[in-house]
């Protein structure tokens, strides 16, 4: 009887087919996985042209076409047993991985779930061979006829594994991933021509040899792709997109790493931060960024399914990406514009509401200057003479501010070089005291109010070690601890500044800081939301008539009407309207 | 039930009561009073679950028969104070309450009488008698110092301690404390053993609206689940709260060799004007002890302030920062014309301390 239990515990070592059944379900999650390894092997094959037929969301039928290298008739045998590879044959290579594959995991884990079979025919030979895999099992290699390249078709996924198979979504969603993941590599390989049918009918077509720009414009239309500002320095190529256009979630942000889409925390935040200055923290940009790094600086040997990486020198993105971004968007003309036409505004605002509200505050402004006791005019300073756009002879170095007139004691309605700008007062007067509080927060030294009795926080080992090495860039924002054991800290002062902080809540967001960013940490940050709701009760509320100079003050200082802002809440202050599109409006086109 | 009853007591109750009720609730039970004709009086109660109060209407009412009814406090009370009659008769029939005046009559749909929380009465085999007057100051001088969102929940409440004949309450929000103690005493002359809970800042108002209202000695009890205070014609019960507050005792600092005397007016007065310049960089000021002087400076984005008055001093020369708004919440409420302010250095806790038994601590700003 004993010898019988110990029978069923002793271990063994798993048969070929369930180890690679179980390594499948890491590598094929779904049949956008399917495709992304077949598409990645065409990728790695030098292939300029990749077709994809997808039938009933690629649960029935996957073929991935490519006219790459093709491979061998020797080499047929072993593209389905697991490990095997042609793009890495020892230890030192997996330190600089060039291709988009390397674990040779991905043909057998497919092959051991579904029904596949392989053609290919190299460049060179003068015919094609073929293999398939029925669940695991292979068959003779055969002659076939082919074209150079391989075709690999890929039969009723998971149909040995009904576990996994209930989990599939409906046809639209599994193609909805697929789309997505076609896009990005279309993206990653302007170069290439990628083409997919669903059920007989092209859902998408990129031609090959073209550049990164027209890619975009295919695949995202010609709207967003005319707003996206271009940035090519150091490795780095990006595409962002006006701060004005904001989505709720990060789906929008497309990494590159070598070619490689990746979803990285990191990037993230890169691309975040650049974004502080001009947009609300909740919201997030559109963007496309596409780095090239030596393969050393990066281990993408981190998942099965390669959709991460691990930077040997996360501070390099800090300290030479970010500011690269937030350069390029400070410089651009970033204020809310209707020139491009149509969607894509700012999330709460209604573009038509604001274009209804701009035209009945301008007929309103017409017809009270005509009964002569309009709103007050303000003249600018900047032109002496005839109005003509630009001020002759030697300008200022101003901004060419022409005349200014103040709106239901609410609005700032701007002639400016190339239109007219409409200002919400309170948003932007809220924006300048908001950055006036924090440059005064981080220039001065935070005073730091001593607790009565020291106050202990729970934050786990790895937490307690990070603030440990941040402790004097913690003293500097008024907050001074003592490790408690080896899972918290005993919090002794907090910064003076925020009357009723918890000792808790602010480290917990320092410790998310400090981790997301490296040790880089902006102490200002810690102080966002006393600034907010200083400069918000600080600035002159809507409904505040304002005087001449004040209304001066306000543009000439804070640049409005130069470069635009966001308010501290995400809202936008400056509404530029340009000549083009003014005449559009009154059909002067 | 059937009674006629004085309008402008009845208002005066329903909204007194009223305050003890939710403005708003998803259930809503929670925003109505009880009342209750019985035996010639009608008791009007209130509660929010964490504070109830009970008042009993005996004069200048007519019960005809007796009952009960659950009726939205917002509505009575508007109702109440619009109508101008002297005397109004309320009458509850189907669950709807009627309100006869001489100029008209309104019906208020009501609740079930069943559904309302029950309030549990007045424990008077643990009460003390302590002055009206002296509950008053025990929850003006201390509440004020309770935390208004600390981490810590029970910092947003208030410890009471009854032992040794005194009640003592003791409110901190981490970064100082006020506490003060006064005499109580047992109906029947005995000790008692000691007592202590924690109750939130808002039924320690209604403890002292209570007082206030019927001066004179009032009773105060503590019990398991809540504290109580009983005067001839209400009561109010507040929930306590679960949880270890820390230890008065170790927090007020014993050794403090430097003791100033400081009168209170002046020194608020300079406190404020030095405050305007303290507005955001640090929201500190600098106090700056010299024998017989005391200089207050701040300085931020604005400009700086330097104010100084004479104080009796004889310590060594120190410097110590503090939120000015810590300070000036405790001379708010201090008694008599001088204070001392007595601490050791720039680092350590500092107490000022009044002729009434006020012991206030302060913990400093530490300095850029």
């Amino acid at each position: 009887m004993i010898g019988k239990t110990k029978s069923r515990h002793v271990i063994r070592v798993l048969d070929p087919h369930v180890a690679n059944k179980i390594a499948a379900g890491e590598v094929v999650e779904r049949p956008a996985s399917v495709v992304k390894e077949l598409v990645e092997n065409a990728l790695d094959a030098h292939a300029t042209r990749v077709e994809v037929h997808v039938e009933r969301g690629g649960a029935r039928l996957v073929r991935v076409v490519d006219d790459g290298s093709g491979i061998a008739r020797e080499d047929l045998p072993l593209a389905f047993l697991p490990h095997a590879t042609s793009k890495l044959s020892d230890v030192d290579d997996l330190e600089s991985i060039a291709t988009l594959g390397f674990r040779g995991e991905a043909l057998a884990s497919i092959g051991a779930v579904s029904q596949a079979r392989i053609v290919s025919r190299e460049r060179a030979a003068e015919a094609g061979f073929e293999i398939a895999d029925e669940g695991g099992v292979l068959s003779e290699v055969r002659a076939a006829a082919a074209a150079p390249g391989t075709d690999v078709t890929i039969r009723n996924l998971f149909f040995n594994t009904p576990a996994r198979a209930r989990f599939l979504r409906s046809a639209r969603t599994e193609l909805g991933h697929i789309e997505d993941l076609l896009r990005c590599f279309a993206l990653a390989f302007p170069e290439v021509g990628f083409r997919l049918v669903h059920d007989g009918e092209e859902r998408l077509r990129a031609a090959p040899g073209e550049d990164r720009r027209s890619r975009l414009r295919a695949l995202y239309g010609r709207e967003l792709e005319g707003r996206l500002l271009a940035v090519r320095e150091n490795g780095v190529e990006a595409y962002l997109g006006p701060p004005s256009v904001t989505r709720p979630n990060a789906r929008d942000l497309h990494f590159f790493v070598n070619g490689r889409y990746v979803r990285d925390r990191i990037l993230l935040r890169v691309v975040k931060d650049a974004y502080r200055d001009a947009m609300h923290g909740g919201r997030y940009p559109v963007a496309f960024l596409f780095l090239e790094v030596d393969p050393a600086t990066i281990d993408v040997n981190v998942h099965p399914a390669k959709a991460e990486i691990r930077w040997r020198d996360p501070q390099w993105l800090h300290a030479a990406v970010a500011p690269l971004l937030a350069r390029a968007l400070r410089g651009a003309d970033l204020s809310v514009s209707d020139a491009g036409g149509g969607s894509g505004g700012h999330a709460g605002g209604q573009p038509g509401d604001r274009e209804e509200g701009v035209r009945r505050a301008m007929a309103d402004f017409m017809r009270r200057a005509a009964e002569g006791h309009g709103p007050r005019v303000y003249e600018g300073e900047a032109p002496e003479g005839p109005r003509q756009g630009v001020a002759q002879g030697a300008s200022p170095p101003e901004p060419p501010l022409l005349g200014v007139f103040q709106a239901h004691d609410s609005w700032l309605v701007c002639e400016v070089e190339d239109g007219i700008a409409i200002v919400d007062q309170h948003a932007l007067h809220e924006r300048v005291q908001y950055d006036r509080i924090l440059k005064r927060l981080s220039e001065g030294g935070v005073d730091a109010q001593r607790l009565l009795v020291p106050e202990e926080v729970e934050l786990g080992a790895a937490d307690c070690a990070l603030l440990e090495e941040s402790k004097d860039l913690l003293a500097r924002c008024g907050i001074a601890f003592s490790p408690f054991g080896d899972r918290s800290v005993a919090v002794e002062t907090l910064p003076a500044v925020v009357p009723r902080a918890r000792a808790a809540d602010l480290l917990r967001d320092l410790v998310d800081l400090l981790r997301a960013r490296g040790g880089a940490v902006d102490p200002r940050t810690l102080f966002h939301d006393v600034a907010d709701t200083m400069a918000c009760k600080a600035a002159v509320r809507f409904g505040d008539r304002l005087s001449r100079e004040e209304v001066m003050a306000l543009l000439r200082e804070s640049g409005a009407l130069d470069r635009a802002f966001v308010c501290p809440h995400g809202r936008p202050t400056v509404w530029r309207i340009p000549f083009a599109e003014l005449r559009r409006r009154f059909g002067r086109t | 039930m059937r009674i006629t009853v004085n309008r402008a007591r009845f208002f005066e109750v329903t909204t007194l009561v009223g305050q003890a009720v939710a403005s708003k609730s998803t259930k809503k039970v929670f925003e109505c009073l009880r009342l209750t004709a019985k035996g010639g009086t009608l008791e009007v109660a209130g509660t929010d679950l964490e504070v109830a109060i009970r008042y009993r209407l005996a004069e200048d009412i007519e019960v005809k028969q007796e009952g009960e009814a659950v009726v939205p406090a917002a509505l009575l009370a508007n109702v109440l104070r619009e109508v101008g009659d002297e005397r109004i008769t309320l009458a509850v029939a189907k669950q709807k309450l009627g309100l006869e005046t001489d100029g008209g009559f309104f019906e208020i749909e009501c609740v079930d009488p069943a559904e309302y929380p029950e309030i549990p009465g007045f424990p008077a085999a643990e009460a003390w008698q302590v002055e009206a007057t002296d509950l008053q100051d025990l929850v003006r001088k201390t509440a004020f110092a309770a935390g208004k969102e600390a981490a810590r929940f029970v910092l947003n409440g208030v410890r009471v301690l009854a032992e040794g004949g005194a009640l003592r309450f003791i409110a901190t929000d981490g970064r100082r404390l006020a506490t003060l103690a006064r005499p109580v005493k047992r109906r029947n002359g005995a000790e008692g053993k000691p007592v202590s809970a924690i109750v939130g800042v808002k039924g320690l108002h209604h403890f002292e609206r209570l007082a206030a209202a019927a001066g004179g000695e009032v009773e105060f009890a503590v019990a398991d689940r809540f504290v109580a205070v009983r005067t001839p014609s209400a009561e109010v019960v507040a929930r306590v709260m679960e949880g270890v507050f820390p230890e008065h005792d170790q927090i007020i600092p014993k050794d403090c060799p430097n003791e100033a005397k400081l009168p209170v007016g002046m020194f608020a007065s300079k406190l404020r004007q030095a405050r305007q310049f303290a507005s955001l960089e640090t929201q500190s000021v600098a106090l700056r002890f010299h024998a017989g002087e005391l200089a207050i400076a701040a300085a931020g984005g604005e400009g700086r302030a330097d104010v100084r008055l004479g104080i009796e001093y004889g310590g060594s020369e120190e410097k110590i920062g503090f939120n000015p708004g810590f300070l000036l919440d405790a001379l708010k409420v201090v008694e008599g014309e001088n204070v001392t302010f007595a601490f050791k250095n720039a680092s350590g806790a500092a107490k000022l301390l009044d002729d009434g038994g006020f012991v206030y601590v302060v913990m400093p700003v530490l300095l850029e």
